[in-house]
């Protein structure tokens, strides 16, 4: 692998290991914050200065918040993460792939013009978006959640897919062809299995514009039955004090799920890696 | 297309509406019987009670109550989509005194004036009754009327040689100065200057401290006034000068923060943080009101309920507020919370109610004083746009982008720019 | 009409309509047209009704959001705006952030990405690290930051303390105020870069490099004449998705400076926010909205343009 990189001879290895090392700490900094206070007693959270690692470590907060409705928000935002995902997946997929090697006469518009769904301010979608979805009943509803979560989800997993399926060598497409499969057949058996990275990658964020998501959540959500975790955590900063210990420890349990997809996706990663080497 | 929709839209919900019309007896029942949604702040006190007792009231009126609790940031946000979209999704909720006139003036709530009886208004009193009143209407119900006291420790006056909270900005300026003490990283008191609402309403304070307002008589505005720069030189002097306040961009929660962990000797806060204080300071605390150059006591704002224009059932909106502000509840919720509640009744039963400690009656009543002895927030639908300037000047003179003549004319320019507006 | 075996079909970005004499074949069209049509349909069916309502309420006046009533104005919301100082400023520093986060993105993202890419042990634990602000909710991780740079007593401020020294007012100056939010920011932003570099790295046919190689070609000419030019499509992704976000960035600013001091960090989607909510002006706020909109969607027009694939086939 290291082989195909052209920065090998330039920075020493000990060089780039302290360079990781620097950009890590960058990374880690906020989140040890967050996990560190996640343990802290309250009493101690806005001690100044800071303590770095608390001596009379808790776990309160954990307790409290998983007594509380954070696993239904967990569950929701699960469901409304995942089915968003999954959904525009089927859809981007073929459309990537149209966009990619199949243009017609305004196929380049209609892909710019997908971004702009994503432009659009949450805030200014919001409101439409439950003025629209009380007639169709899916106020407070997961599947709303799904569906509102398309123009965000779906322009992004399109881009993403489009880049890579660009670079998809037309010599595997035409030898399938040959072999007598039609497009969906290639883009199942040949296209998808050879483009894990990008697949991988296009999944991942396409979950986690989801995960995040608040305003819309906020809006067309109102009770625990719907409401996802970015919603349920800002109801922790209230009007009269913000509730330090226990908004960390649901930061922290919230970031398990997204772990494990990440994790899922670096295995698409690597295997993508192994694919881009036998594909040369 | 978006015009066709919202029309079908309303005119879906008139047929709905026209539909109920010929059977007012079955629309009566249902009334009776029927459901009201209370928009609510999440994790608040009020929330806590009100969600609490809510079976009593059930039980007394005959409606169930449905509570959305709405994260604080946002909820005014919602309260206005809810109106503009006129979805009805509210039939009463609570409201900040800051949102009512502009709130009343677009017609997003009702005038209660006809159901309340002149035996309440009194009981109330009539501070409290000022605070939800605009244009002759009466556009909530309090159950919180309060502004900042001066939170002191007494164990650090003490040491300073210091014998009673301060009773004018002279002796604020002098008593953080005697009481901070670098080395155990304890400060005299704390300016918040982040640009928001807290540091907004901090520096209408000061305004009427210094015996100014933003406004003139005549509705004019006064920002670029005497009484502006002498707040804005108070704070830059505690800060810079007397140096008995911490540098930088602070807001309330660090202010609450640093009070509860012991580094604050004085800091103005609201009276929720009492209950918070006992226990981390151990009673060695007092509470007294803000002092001033002119007059003594923030600005005070209250909370109440509203009933909202667009409720489905405003029957139990109305029956709603009645009960949640009445004498048994206020005095409940003062009781819980210990808070200063606005009826006279009220604080009658908490006064008697052998149950509350000596220390937390006289802390009730230190903010009832406190609250008796500011001015209310000016009542104009503008006023959201005024603490916004006041912000910008709050948070640019404290952190010397702007000097103090630049953010007075500044904040003029743009208080007029905003008083035109309609 | 089949392209020869070994032939690239003409990749079509964004900005290929521009191209001249384009010819498109027929079958290969509707194919085209099958595949996308589905996704195009759910974003129409989703978006339709937000932007026609978005549009509708920015060209009517006041009452017209409140009563459904139609107030025609023409464009007189978008040239108030347009002309207010308020919007200006809130422009004008949008973009400085903007561009000062892609630069620092830019090269950082690159060099993250090139030192992950050499596969050196322990690479994938260096790559889980970096992926994990993406899993931490923007108000979380903006409130976090908040607590690292707080002036006075933060993370940072504790650390020097330890030293004797005492940490920046990173709130209390202008331009600390606008690193601050561009610091955080770019923690959000920057796996996000680092991801789609790598996964773009680790699809780099391996022949145009080799052939490179054996040229005697430097390792920065082969990352600046044959690397580069084959992540151009990854770029022009990272580029435009990165810009819509950009711009509308607000949790951080929120959070962190609330748009202080004295204004000097609000960005459009505060001031978009402070129209509609605090202002109670919904078509100034709609107006405003879709200005965001198109000035987002032009620069990421002029992205796609600046990328657009000018490979010869080989």
């Amino acid at each position: 692998m290291a082989a195909g990189n052209p920065t090998s001879g330039r920075l020493g290895n000990a060089g780039t290991y302290v360079f990781l090392a620097v950009v890590s700490a960058f990374m880690l900094v906020p989140i040890y914050w967050i996990v560190a206070t996640s343990f802290k007693p309250t009493s101690e959270i806005l001690v100044t200065p800071t303590t770095l690692l608390t001596t009379h470590p808790t776990l309160d907060h954990y307790r409290t918040a998983l007594a509380g409705d954070f696993r239904r928000y967990l569950v929701n935002s699960l469901i409304a993460a995942g089915g968003s995902t999954a959904l525009g997946f089927v859809l981007s997929v073929p459309a990537a792939w149209g966009f990619a090697k199949f243009a017609y006469p305004g196929s380049s518009a209609l892909l710019s013009f997908t971004v702009v769904t994503r432009v659009f301010p949450p805030i200014a979608l919001a409101l439409p978006f439950f003025l629209q979805f009380r007639a169709f009943g899916l106020i407070d509803n997961p599947l709303g959640l799904i569906i509102a979560y398309l123009p965000i989800v779906l322009p992004l997993m399109i881009w993403i897919l489009t880049g890579f399926f660009r670079d998809f060598p037309d010599e595997l497409v035409e030898a399938a062809r040959m072999d007598g499969l039609g497009t969906p057949g290639i883009l199942v058996r040949i296209v998808m299995p050879l483009s894990l990275p990008g697949l991988g990658v296009a999944a991942l964020f396409g979950f986690l514009v989801a995960w995040n998501e608040f305003v819309i959540a906020l809006t067309i959500t109102r009770t625990p039955a719907a409401q996802t975790m970015p919603v349920g955590i800002s109801t922790l900063i209230t009007q009269f004090q913000t509730l330090w210990g226990e908004m960390m420890a649901v930061a922290a349990i919230y970031l398990l799920p997204v772990l494990a997809v990440t994790v899922a996706t670096q295995r698409g990663l690597v295997r993508g890696l192994m694919a881009g080497s036998t594909k040369g | 297309m978006a015009i066709s929709r919202r029309h079908l839209l309303r005119t879906g919900a008139a047929a709905a509406t026209a539909a109920s019309l010929p059977l007012p007896f079955i629309g009566r029942t249902l009334a009776a019987s029927g459901k009201i949604v209370a928009g609510m702040e999440a994790g608040s006190p009020y929330d806590t009670f009100y969600k609490k007792h809510a079976a009593e009231f059930t039980k007394a009126s005959g409606f169930e109550v449905e509570f959305i609790s709405i994260p604080h940031d946002n909820i005014r946000q919602q309260f206005v989509l809810d109106a503009l979209s006129s979805a009805g999704g509210f039939d009463v909720y609570i409201a900040d005194q800051v949102w009512l006139p502009e709130f009343y003036q677009k017609g997003f709530i009702r005038d209660l004036s006809g159901h309340v009886t002149d035996a309440d208004r009194a009981d109330f009193g009539k501070t409290a009754i000022e605070t939800v009143s605009y244009q002759g209407a009466l556009v909530a119900l309090p159950i919180m009327v309060h502004n900042c006291a001066m939170y002191y420790r007494t164990d650090l006056f003490e040491k300073a040689g210091l014998k009673a909270p301060p009773a004018s900005w002279d002796e604020y300026l002098d008593f953080a100065k005697k009481t901070a003490h670098g080395p155990a990283g304890i400060w005299g008191t704390l300016i918040a200057s982040k640009q928001g609402i807290e540091a907004s309403t901090r520096l209408h304070s000061f305004y009427q401290q210094a015996g100014g307002d933003l406004l003139g008589a005549d509705g004019k505005p006064t920002i670029n006034s005497d009484a502006g720069r002498k707040a804005l030189e108070f704070m830059t002097k505690m800060v810079f000068d007397a140096k008995a306040a911490p540098e930088g961009v602070l807001e309330l929660a660090d202010m609450q923060g640093m009070w509860l962990e012991g580094k604050l000797a004085m800091a103005p806060v609201w009276p929720y943080l009492y209950s918070l204080s006992k226990e981390p300071l151990g009673g060695k605390f007092a509470i007294a009101t803000a002092p001033g150059l002119v007059n003594p006591g923030g600005t005070v704002y209250s909370w109440g309920f509203a009933a909202a224009s667009g409720a489905k059932n405003p029957d139990g909106a109305i029956e709603f507020i009645k009960w949640a502000t009445s004498t048994d509840m206020l005095y409940g919720f003062g009781k819980e919370w210990l808070n200063p509640v606005p009826r006279a009744s009220s604080i009658d039963l908490i006064g008697k109610d052998t149950s509350i400690g000596d220390d937390d009656k006289a802390a009730i009543a230190a903010f009832a004083k406190s609250a008796a002895a500011g001015k209310s927030m000016t009542m104009v639908p503008q006023y959201s746009q005024l603490l916004d300037i006041l912000g910008i000047m709050n948070s640019g003179v404290m952190s010397k982008a702007m000097t103090i003549d630049q953010a007075l004319a500044d904040g003029q320019s743009r208080a007029e720019a905003a008083m035109a507006s309609p | 009409m089949q392209p020869a075996p070994g032939t690239r079909a003409p990749a079509p970005p964004a900005g290929a309509r521009f191209r001249p004499a384009r010819r498109y074949d027929g079958s290969r069209s509707l194919t085209g047209l099958l595949l996308t049509l589905p996704a195009l349909i759910a974003l129409a069916v989703t978006m339709v009704y937000p932007v026609a309502w978005t549009v509708w309420l920015s060209l009517n006046g006041p009452e017209t959001a409140m009563r459904g009533t139609t107030d025609f104005q023409g464009l007189g919301n978008y040239t108030r705006i347009a002309g207010s100082s308020g919007f200006r400023a809130a422009l004008w520093q949008t973009l400085q952030i903007v561009l000062a986060s892609f630069v620092l993105e830019a090269v950082l993202g690159l060099a993250v990405a090139l030192a992950l890419h050499r596969g050196l042990r322990g690479s994938k634990v260096f790559s889980a690290i970096v992926a994990l602000p993406l899993m931490v909710a923007p108000i979380v991780g903006a409130l976090s930051w908040r607590f690292i740079l707080v002036d006075g007593y933060g993370m940072i401020d504790s650390i020097a303390g330890t030293f004797g020294a005492s940490g920046p007012l990173w709130f209390a100056d202008v331009w600390l105020a606008r690193a601050s939010i561009v610091i955080a920011n770019l923690w959000m932003a920057l796996p996000f870069d680092i991801l789609m570099l790598l996964a773009g790295l680790a699809s780099l046919p391996s022949d145009p490099l080799e052939a490179a190689r054996v040229d005697g070609a430097t390792p920065w000419q082969l990352l600046v004449f044959i690397m580069l030019p084959l992540l151009k499509p990854v770029i022009a992704v990272i580029l435009v998705v990165r810009l819509a976000d950009a711009f509308r960035i607000f949790d951080v600013v929120y959070v962190l400076t609330g748009g202080g001091p004295a204004n000097s960090t609000d960005v459009l989607s505060t001031y978009i926010y402070r129209q509609m909510f605090t202002v109670l002006d919904f078509p100034g706020g709609a107006a405003a909205a879709i200005l965001l909109v198109l000035i987002t969607a032009a620069f990421s027009l002029l992205a796609v343009l600046l990328l657009r694939d000018r490979r010869p086939d080989n």
